[in-house]
């Protein structure tokens, strides 16, 4: 799930990039922000991408009105399709804009580039802002630069339903502790390496790593849903347990593995879902390691272990 | 022979109203309420004071949590005929003046991702840092327990937390 929703599944992307009325660098995509940290990894891999400053950038998202079709905000896809996006927009551009910068300034293309606040010229060893993205904007009042982009991410050629063109890694080790009197597992402390590429936004990328590891701790030791007659019969959080606070372990740490391979044309990956894939197994092997026993269903059954062991005679 | 008694079917329930004073993010209030009105109804709607969340509704996740007195409460189980004469701070009376400490270090350390338990979430950090400015990590834990949060896996929280600590501790 490193980027695309896999086989068989509608997946369109698209955004849109142009220079505004206003003199700012637009760039509009269908995503919504929902506390992941899109917005931030919008406004860093467009000003990588273009050589703007964040200053000069106007993100829009949100209203179906003046967005192009971006896919669902879900799963490990945003990052990965803003990044998709953007590499085919930059060309036509940046083209565009230097095209208009040219015949304004009267400089060669050649010695024009996108910087903060506007067009830049190097001449003679020397750099310096030759034209604002204002003044560019008057320049391109009767044709506007804008520059939109839709594509559907690559799938696998082999039919598999879900199935994706592209997979992160990821690899987990737990300590955990059991209590063969309670049959209760105590996880202490959990390690995690993610390689998903170069990490966009930090703070994200943390959020995400860290909330989906404790979100598969509950599905692991916590949290089952009941049913009797096809009722409900956890239906608040008093019967249903997500972890809480005093459930995290002690020691909690998130690696990022940034290296791609040299050819690797696929740029960040999303981190939506790969916190939570390893850390179950994990746990169940360190119950293993720590008393003989696998678990084969979740969450881990206290009473189920405490039978077992009591016939084990422990 | 017993003679039934029939009820009158015209017979409705009406609403019994009282008369509270409160203060409110330290203003305040005078209100004509059910005796049994909820806090958390209470606020969102006769004070418009909406970041107050409703979640579970039976006092276990904290989403709804406010300072009844200086100390943290679920107001989803506090009533109306509770509050005469109480002092009720909410989310929205922190931060009235620029950002609190507590939310810039929310938005430093990752302290939130959706949002939805953060008012609550805050408020809770606010009760315990009041009380004890130098917390250990067993009191911070302690003081949280009521507060679910599904997105950030509470690392962020307590990230947030040890930044409002004055680096006496070790």
């Amino acid at each position: 799930m490193g980027g695309g929703l896999g086989f068989g599944r509608l997946d369109p992307a698209g955004g849109k990039i142009s220079l505004n009325k206003a003199g700012k660098i637009e760039i509009a995509f269908g995503f919504e922000e929902i506390g992941q940290g899109l917005l931030a990894v919008i406004e860093t891999l467009t000003t990588k991408t273009i050589g703007c400053s964040p200053l000069d950038v106007v993100i829009v998202i949100g209203d179906t009105d003046r967005v192009p079709p971006s896919g669902s905000s879900t799963a490990s896809r945003g990052t990965s399709m803003v990044w998709h996006s953007l590499q085919r927009l930059k060309g036509p551009f940046i083209e565009k804009m230097l095209e208009k910068a040219s015949r304004a300034t009267g400089y060669p293309k050649e010695q024009l580039f996108l910087g903060a606040n506007g067009v830049w010229l190097r001449d003679k060893g020397e750099e310096k802002l030759e034209m604002t993205y204002k003044q560019l904007s008057y320049e391109t009042m009767d044709q506007s630069i804008s520059v939109e982009t839709r594509f559907d991410f690559p799938t696998t050629p082999d039919s598999i339903p879900g199935g994706h063109f592209l997979y992160s890694f990821a690899a987990v080790a737990v300590k955990v502790e059991v209590d063969l009197l309670t049959g209760m597992v105590k996880v202490i402390g959990i390690d995690q390496a993610v390689a998903a590429g170069p990490v966009v936004n930090p703070s994200g990328y943390l959020g995400q790593i860290e909330g989906g590891t404790i979100m598969a701790l509950g599905y692991t030791l916590l949290e089952e849903a009941q049913m009797v007659q096809g009722k409900y019969v956890t239906e608040n959080l008093d019967t249903y347990l997500i972890p809480g606070i005093q459930d995290i372990p002690e020691n909690m740490h998130v690696h990022a593995i940034e290296e791609l391979w040299e050819e690797d044309a696929h740029g960040p990956r999303g981190v939506g879902e790969i916190g939570t894939v390893a850390l179950a197994p994990a746990i169940a092997r360190a119950i293993y390691n720590a008393t003989g026993q696998w678990v084969t269903k979740l969450p881990v059954p206290r009473e189920h272990l405490l039978q077992t062991w009591e016939m084990m005679g422990w | 022979m017993v003679e039934k008694q029939i009820m009158n079917p015209e017979h409705s329930y009406e609403p019994q109203f009282i008369s509270i004073s409160l203060i409110v993010n330290g203003k305040e209030q005078h209100i004509q309420a059910e005796a049994t009105k909820r806090l958390v109804d209470i606020l969102r709607e006769d004070f418009a004071l909406t970041g107050t969340k409703i979640s579970c509704e039976i006092g276990r996740c904290g989403a709804c949590s406010v300072l009844m007195e200086g100390k943290l409460v679920n107001a989803c189980l506090v009533r109306a005929y509770q509050l005469e004469g109480k002092e009720i701070q909410t989310i929205e009376g922190l931060g009235q003046h620029g950002l609190h400490p507590i939310q810039e270090a929310f938005l430093k350390e990752g302290g939130f991702q959706c949002g939805y338990c953060t008012p609550g979430m805050i408020m809770a950090v606010k009760a315990l840092l009041d009380e004890n400015p130098f917390p250990n990590d067993e009191q911070i834990l302690e003081s949280l327990s009521g507060n679910l949060c599904r997105c950030t896996g509470y690392s962020g929280i307590i990230r947030s937390i040890q930044k409002l600590i004055p680096s006496n501790r070790e």
